[in-house]
C-alpha cells in the first residue's frame, strides 16, 4: 500500500523537534524582582513629583535655580528610566529575542524624528510675523509702507538678476563683464547670435 | 476518504485545555509561534507609540509658542494630586498583570484570576476617578477643549488651547484603558475556561505587552501634563 501523505493525522507532541521539546518554557518572571521594580517604580514617581514641586537647589554656597527647562529635563529623565523599566522587565524585553528591542528601538527614532523636525519647522515659522526676520528669510526684499504693513516687493529671483546685473556693472568688474553675456561659448556656437549688448 | 478530516491533529482529550494547543502547521514549534504573535504585537504597539506622539508633538508646540504659558494653566486647571493616584494605580496594574502572566507560567490558575480581577479594578480604579473627579467637574464648569470652551474666569489667552491638549491626549489615553478592560475581560473568561498554562499563554502575554503600553504612556503624560 502506497503511502498517502492525506492520511496522515498530526500528533501534536511530534511538532516539537527533539531539541526544543524542552525549550517551550522561557524565562518565567520572578515574583520578588518585579515586587522590586514596582517598588523602584513608586519611588521614581514620588521622585518626580518632589523635583517638580521643588524651585532651588542650595549647595553651599551656590543656589541652582530650578526653572522650567530644567524642571522638564528632570521629570523626563526619571520617565525614561520608568519607561524602561517597564519595558525591560514588565513587558519582558531583556529576556526576549533582540529583534523585539529593535523594534522599540526603529520606533523611538520615528518619534524623535517626528517631534524633532516638525519642531524644527514650527521654530523657523515662528518668525513670520517679525519683520527684521523678514528680511534675513526673503533675502532683504522686504519693504513696509508707513503704517508697517509688509508692502509685496519684487522678490528673491529678481533680486538675485538685479544684483547680478548690479555687480556686473560696478567698475571691479568691468574686465569680466563683457564675456559673461556676450561671447558665452564662441567656439561651440558660431551662428549664435551674440546675444547680451 | 475526507481528507481534511485525516488532516486534522490529534488532539488528546485528557490534557487540560491549556495543554491541548496545536501550533499552526506551518510553524517548527510552539515557541516560534508565540514568538511570531509576540513580535506582530510589538509591531502594533509601535503604531500605538506613534499615534500618541501626535499629541506629544501638539504639547511640544504649545510650549515652543507660548512659553510659560502651560504651566500656569495647569496648575489652574488640573490637581497634580489626582493624576499622581492615578500613576500609582497604573504602576500596580503592570505589576499585577505581570504576576497574571506568572500564574500562567507556573500553571498556578487562581494567580492568573486574582491577578486579572485586581488588574480590573485599578483599571477601573482609573476610569472612575478621571471621569468623576476630572473630567465631570470640567464638563459642568465648561473647561472645555478649543470652541467648547465657556469657562467665564480664564486665567490666560490660550487656555481653550491647552484643554485641547489635555483633553484630547487624556481622553484617548483612557479609551485605551476602558479597551483594556474589555480585552482583559476576555483573558478572565478565557482563564476561567482553563486556556492559560505554561504552554501556552501568548494572548495573555500580549494583552499585558498592550498594558504596559497604556501604562508608559501615562508614565509620560502625568509629569508632562500636570506636573511641569
Amino acid at each position: 500500500m502506497t503511502h498517502d501523505p492525506l492520511q496522515d493525522s498530526i500528533d501534536p507532541s511530534e511538532t516539537l523537534s527533539v531539541h526544543e521539546a524542552h525549550e517551550d518554557h522561557h524565562h518565567v518572571s520572578p515574583f520578588w524582582p518585579m515586587l522590586w521594580v514596582f517598588v523602584v517604580l513608586v519611588v521614581l514617581t514620588f521622585l518626580t513629583v518632589w523635583t517638580s514641586r521643588m524651585h532651588e537647589i542650595v549647595i553651599g554656597n551656590t543656589t541652582i535655580e530650578f526653572g522650567t527647562t530644567l524642571h522638564i529635563l528632570v521629570a523626563m529623565a526619571i520617565a525614561v528610566v520608568k519607561a524602561g523599566l517597564v519595558a525591560a522587565y514588565f513587558m519582558h524585553l531583556k529576556y526576549d529575542k533582540p529583534m523585539n528591542t529593535v523594534v522599540v528601538g526603529a520606533t523611538i527614532f520615528a518619534v524623535t524624528l517626528f517631534i524633532g523636525l516638525t519642531l524644527g519647522d514650527l521654530d523657523a515659522r515662528r518668525f513670520a510675523g517679525m519683520k527684521d526676520m523678514q528680511y534675513h528669510i526673503l533675502g532683504g526684499d522686504v519693504h513696509f509702507d508707513a503704517a508697517g504693513n509688509r508692502v509685496k516687493g519684487k522678490g528673491i529671483v529678481q533680486t538675485a538678476k538685479d544684483n547680478a546685473h548690479a555687480e556686473s556693472s560696478s567698475p571691479a568688474a568691468q574686465s569680466h563683464s563683457q564675456p559673461a553675456t556676450g561671447d558665452a561659448k564662441p567656439a561651440e556656437a558660431p551662428g549664435a547670435k551674440p546675444g547680451g549688448h | 476518504m475526507s481528507t481534511a478530516a485525516a488532516r486534522k491533529p490529534m488532539i488528546d482529550m485528557d490534557l487540560p485545555p491549556h495543554a491541548r494547543h496545536v501550533p499552526a502547521t506551518h510553524w517548527r514549534n510552539a515557541k516560534d509561534e508565540a514568538e511570531a504573535a509576540k513580535l506582530g504585537m510589538w509591531l502594533f504597539l509601535a503604531t500605538e507609540i506613534l499615534l500618541f506622539a501626535g499629541f506629544f508633538c501638539a504639547y511640544s508646540a504649545f510650549r515652543l509658542y507660548y512659553p510659560g504659558n502651560w504651566h500656569a494653566a495647569s496648575s489652574y486647571y488640573l490637581s497634580w494630586k489626582i493624576g499622581f493616584a492615578n500613576t500609582v494605580v497604573l504602576l500596580a496594574s503592570s505589576f499585577t498583570i505581570v504576576m497574571a502572566i506568572r500564574g500562567a507560567q507556573t500553571n498556578r490558575q487562581w494567580m492568573i484570576q486574582l491577578n486579572l480581577f485586581l488588574t480590573q479594578l485599578c483599571a477601573a480604579f482609573f476610569l472612575v476617578v478621571k471621569l468623576v473627579w476630572e473630567y465631570w467637574p470640567k464638563i459642568q464648569e465648561g473647561k472645555l477643549p478649543g470652541g467648547f470652551f465657556t469657562y467665564a474666569h480664564s486665567q490666560g489667552p490660550h487656555d481653550h488651547i491647552f484643554l485641547s491638549i489635555y483633553w484630547i491626549a487624556t481622553a484617548t489615553h483612557g479609551l485605551h484603558v476602558f479597551v483594556g478592560m474589555i480585552v482583559i475581560g476576555w483573558a478572565m473568561w478565557m482563564a476561567a475556561r482553563r486556556h492559560y498554562g505554561p504552554k501556552h499563554y501568548t494572548s495573555l502575554e500580549n494583552i499585558g505587552l498592550y498594558w504596559h503600553i497604556v501604562d508608559i504612556i501615562w508614565i509620560f503624560l502625568f509629569p508632562l501634563l500636570y506636573l511641569v
